[in-house]
């Protein structure tokens, strides 16, 4: 049933990525880690920039939630600044993973979340901290990293 | 000529395939139009109008009865009916139709839930049409008139209205409208949300609650599984924010059990007898274990919970009730306390026993101490301890136990809520709970990623693959070195030789003539040699098992339990050869800490040892069957 689900998904996106998005497999004989492209969102700090994720979805998909990476290091509050690019969204937790929760969901999430941070969740406090305070110093700041690492 | 009458015949059994003509007369023919109107109709079924009340057995049929009991007249409850019988038309073309005579149509019903008069009166409509028409071909139009007629019910269907029907019907048409509903759904076509297959309803299940459909393989594997896990709490809905939608959407404050799926309708998915009595099992045990009142059995073979009023036993697959939030708006708590009611009647081997002194029953007015020590504990409840002591983290707030199974070490307890460090098990500001790990003064400092891969043996599987560098899981080895440690913390002055734990995978060498000096250490090293020859740690089940009977870490000593185990973990994404250093700590600890861990190995053991928990202990709740889900 996984491999199944996955490769549905997989042909399904690779079909009609959702905007922004670029999806391809790290392995072609591993459908279960997807190298993600997103595009930072146009009204962002992070507009113009391409970062690559790494999408992890476990043997026992759907009923486990997949697992998210940025491996294109960003500046954002809810994003580790670190090789690892860890998040937590709420999609993922497990105990709001359903599933019939689907992977282009999980993408539009973070999609949103680089629209809009959320400072009261974050990871990063130095960050969030700019985020809340100096918006403008974030956003340049935000533009800087995009510039140096997202190319 | 051509007889008009054979060419409408033709012409409407094309149009209707279904149509049956009569063997003796070819222009005769019956046809059954059924009577599934747009929008659902209330119907009541008062009682017959010949004065007698007929007594048929009430309907048992759930989800059809509407709660409302404003029916006209006698108070009888409606029902609203998607589906009605059938309506039996017969057509018969006359010689001389349609110049001269009109077609003779006869409408009937089985049961006849529209009356006589009404029919007779749809009867007389056809040869009104057949004058309209101008004495022409009447019958497709009489057919399609039928039709839009039942399409709306006869007219019942519109707000407002109500059809009454006799009472000695209500059986049939209830039971029509149910197998109706059934087979229209067994008709249609739905994409299962989980393995996204379209799927024939015949083998789907539309959720009772929310109507959401999957298909049954997709339930019946994901049940089963959570269940055998014992994650009850994800027995719910697969739609994703279904049950969150509905618990924040149900205005009462009963929102727990509310989303989650009932054992009937586990049954009727269908999930296996055996897994569905499992289920209702885990659900009361849960229950029992989040009752720190619950007092068990002190048959050691038994150890069942005592009768009580709040968590009934279920019988067969009945839930439960729970009868906390009445007793409460009642005023009079009628909670079953130990120590105030002596009696306990154990649930499962009804041994009557007092519950201060844990002998037989005695009497009401004999004086009995409290007992202290229930004795020694079994090897299954030992290993369970072990396994928790070294992959458990009990929240802060309630002392629940939490083992995470992969993610972020930011924890929300299942049971409290509270939000915790797994590493340290500090409460942690739900607001900021992430500035635990960004300070530098804390000893969690930029450890929120520590153990992604899960804590334990048998969790993290498959969250490896690429990400980073692959967790080390705690192995045997190490465990086992934890344990040796511990046992030479203990026998320290007198063994000295001892200090330095063995490197090697070789079990610690059993040293009985310890026995006689240190009994508790030894319980100990009779341990230690199983976790090299198991690498599987006792199945979660056992933990659970272990724990009901209230001999897992409570929540001081549970602290120092975590502080311990955990405390000496390396960060070991960073240092490729944290493993290494992690055991040289683990003996270096050991030394430095002699003193300190020895007072806690004695504080452990004591507990671990003793029966009276519940009254040494605080009023924290314990609830060792939750398991937290880690906080992505």
């Amino acid at each position: 049933m996984t491999q199944k689900r996955i490769t549905k998904e997989l042909q399904e996106v690779l079909a009609t990525p959702p905007p922004g998005i670029k999806v391809n497999l790290v392995d072609e004989s591993n459908v279960h880690n997807w190298n993600i492209i997103m595009d930072g969102p146009a009204d962002s700090p992070y507009a113009g920039g391409k970062f690559q994720l790494l999408l992890v979805l476990p043997p026992e998909y759907p009923f486990k939630p997949p697992k998210i990476n940025f491996k294109t290091r960003i500046y954002h509050p809810n994003v580790t600044f670190d090789e690892h690019g860890s998040m937590c969204i709420g999609i993922l937790k497990s105990e709001a993973w359903k599933p019939s929760s689907r992977i282009p969901n999980v993408l539009t999430a973070i999609q949103q979340l680089l629209l809009e941070p959320v400072p009261d969740d974050a990871l990063e406090q130095a960050t969030a901290q700019k985020f809340k305070e100096d918006r403008k110093a974030y956003d340049k700041e935000a533009r800087e990293m995009t510039k140096k690492y997202a190319k | 000529m051509e007889d008009e009458r054979e060419v409408e015949m033709e012409c409407i059994a094309a149009i209707f395939p279904e149509i049956s003509f009569d063997p003796a007369n070819p222009f005769s023919a019956t046809i059954e139009l059924p009577v599934h109107p747009t929008s659902s109709v209330k119907v009541v079924f008062p009682a017959s109008a010949d004065g007698l009340l007929p007594t048929p057995p009430r309907s048992t049929i759930s989800g059809q009865e509407d709660e409302s009991t404003t029916g006209p007249a006698n108070n009888v409850e409606s029902h609203n009916l998607s589906y009605l019988p059938s309506i039996q038309l017969r057509i018969t073309l006359p010689e001389g139709y349609p110049e001269e005579k009109p077609a003779n149509f006869e409408l009937s019903t089985t049961p006849e839930w529209l009356s006589r008069p009404y029919l007779d009166e749809l009867q007389n409509h056809g040869e009104q049409m057949w004058e309209e028409a101008g004495r022409s071909l009447v019958v497709y139009g009489y057919i399609d008139f039928l039709q839009q007629k039942a399409e709306e019910a006869f007219g019942f269907a519109e707000k407002g209205k109500i059809l009454e029907i006799p009472q000695d019907y209500k059986i049939s048409l209830l039971d029509y409208d149910i197998k109706a509903t059934q087979a229209a759904f067994e008709k249609e076509t739905f994409d299962c949300g989980v393995c996204l297959d379209p799927k024939k309803g015949s083998v789907c299940h539309r959720m009772i609650d929310c109507g959401h459909v999957f298909c049954v393989q997709c339930l019946q594997d994901f049940y089963n599984n959570a269940i055998t896990e014992g994650d009850l709490a994800t027995v719910r809905c697969l739609a994703p924010d279904c049950a969150k939608k509905r618990e924040s959407a149900s205005t009462k404050k009963s929102r727990k059990n509310k989303t989650l799926i009932s054992p009937s309708e586990l049954l009727q998915i269908p999930l296996e007898h055996e897994m569905v009595a499992r289920y209702v099992k885990l659900k009361h045990k849960a229950e029992l274990e989040s009752d720190k009142n619950t007092i068990y059995c002190p048959r050691k073979w038994c150890q069942g919970a005592a009768r009580s009023k709040k968590h009934r036993k279920p019988d067969g697959f009945e839930e439960a009730e729970d009868e906390e939030d009445s007793d409460i708006e009642d005023g009079k708590p009628e909670k079953f306390r130990a120590g105030k009611d002596l009696l306990a009647v154990c649930e499962d081997c009804s041994f009557a026993f007092c519950s201060r002194c844990y002998q037989g029953w005695h009497g009401e007015f004999f004086s009995c101490a409290p007992k202290t020590n229930t004795g020694e504990l079994t090897e299954e409840d030992k290993a369970s301890l072990e396994y928790m002591k070294l992959h458990t983290t009990p929240c802060p707030t309630c002392a629940a136990p939490a083992q995470k199974t992969h993610g972020c070490n930011h924890m929300i307890c299942f049971k409290c809520n509270s939000h915790f460090c797994y590493l340290c098990s500090a409460w942690l500001s739900p607001t900021n709970p992430y500035k635990h790990y960004n300070e530098e003064k804390t000893s969690c400092y930029m450890r929120l990623w520590e153990r992604e891969g899960g804590d334990g043996d048998d969790v993290g599987i498959g969250y490896d693959g690429g990400v980073r560098p692959v967790e080390i899981p705690p192995d045997p080895e190490e465990q086992q070195e934890e344990m040796a440690a511990a046992a030479a913390i203990e026998v320290l002055p007198d063994v000295p030789e001892i200090v330095e734990p063995d490197e090697t995978d070789d079990p610690p060498v059993p040293r009985p003539e310890l026995e006689r000096e240190a009994p508790l250490v030894l319980r100990i090293n009779q341990v230690a040699p199983r976790a090299p020859a198991a690498p599987d740690p006792p199945p979660a089940a056992n933990v659970r098992r272990g724990a009901q009977h209230r001999q897992q870490p409570h929540n001081g000593r549970g602290n120092a339990v975590a502080g311990r185990g955990r405390g000496q973990w390396m960060p070991r994404r960073r240092e490729p050869n944290a493993r290494q250093q992690a055991r040289d700590a683990h003996a270096r600890g050991a030394a430095e800490q002699e003193e300190a861990n020895q007072r806690w190995v004695q504080m452990f053991v004591q507990m671990a040892l003793n029966d009276e928990e519940d009254q040494l202990d605080s009023d924290d709740e314990q609830d060792p069957a939750v398991w937290e889900i880690p906080v992505r």
